[in-house]
């Protein structure tokens, strides 16, 4: 009886963090933001890629997009087995309509190396980062 | 009148030194975009392996001058003028391919492809070059030909 018990909790939690993740895949928690990325084109290696980065209010049910009251900040970020990382080759972003943001020259590339991407956003207010998150970037 | 030449003086000096003046040589400035020039020497000795087209033979002792156009720094878009030269100081029409990438040779990584466009006549353009981190990096210029590097030579920085 126990086990079904911690069992059906062990299911519970991980179906509720599924759904919190879909519900705010980017979570700026101290910002009280939720953002999503997602690929325009790509990603690739070797080749520019594009994607979108959308905001909304993180209690915003219907995920309306919404401008950051932060000075915003996206990079790519390299995290390598051997334990050093560094930020990838610059990108440019624009913010196309309030909350959306927008890149097209992300450059990825593995050049021997053994780890993986991420792209990051980082929200500063007053030159302090205020919140941060990153996404890996899952190459085909 | 003493008093009229110390005016005029004043007026002059405040003058001039409102913006830059026309006399001083302005090319300082525009200098430190292509101060870092490397000069490095190559020969193409093609053995007769590769002689498979007459008109693209290119034996010979070249100089390979690398200009930097933006750069070189780290994490953003660096680019740079190639320009290859004979020993008499003209333009080596090189007919391959130039492939040009960096290496990290301490941490055994390279980085984004670099493009590579000819301009002209042994004139390259080379663009999409990222240091994405600091510390010393080798430049690798490869010549082409019938899909065989036929000379290789590298210029190492430090950033």
């Amino acid at each position: 009886m126990m086990k079904k018990i911690v069992l059906s909790l062990l299911v519970f939690f991980n179906f509720s963090l599924a759904i919190a993740n879909d519900v705010c895949p980017m979570n700026f928690s101290d910002a009280n933001l939720c953002a999503e990325l997602m690929w325009n084109d790509g990603p690739y290696l070797g080749k520019v890629s594009g994607f979108t980065v959308k905001f909304w209010g993180a209690q915003d049910s219907n995920q309306i997009n919404t401008s950051p009251e932060y000075s915003i900040k996206i990079y790519s970020w390299m995290v390598m087995d051997n334990g050093h990382s560094h930020a990838g080759p610059a990108l440019t972003w624009n913010e196309i309509t309030p909350g959306v943001f927008i890149s097209k020259d992300a450059r990825f590339f593995m050049g021997r190396m053994k780890g993986y991407w991420e792209v990051k956003v980082d929200l500063s207010q007053g030159g302090v980062i205020v919140s941060s998150q990153a996404q890996r970037v899952n190459f085909e | 009148m003493n008093n009229h030449f110390v005016a005029i003086i004043i007026f002059v000096f405040s003058f001039v030194s409102c913006g830059d003046s026309p006399f001083l040589n302005t090319q300082d400035s525009k200098k430190s975009a292509t101060s870092t020039e490397i000069n490095l020497n190559g020969k193409i000795d093609l053995s007769t392996e590769n002689r498979s087209n007459q008109s693209q033979l290119q034996e010979g002792v070249f100089k390979l001058q690398a200009l930097w156009g933006h750069g070189p720094s780290i994490s953003d878009e660096n680019k740079m003028m190639v320009i290859l030269t004979d020993e008499g100081g003209n333009r080596f029409d090189f007919q391959g391919i130039l492939d040009v990438y960096i290496w990290m040779p301490d941490m055994g990584h390279g980085s984004f492809p670099i493009k590579v466009t000819r301009l002209s006549e042994g004139i390259f353009e080379l663009s999409e070059i990222f240091f994405t981190m600091d510390g010393y990096w080798d430049i690798h210029f490869e010549f082409i030909i019938n899909d065989e590097v036929v000379e290789a030579i590298k210029w190492g920085l430090t950033l």
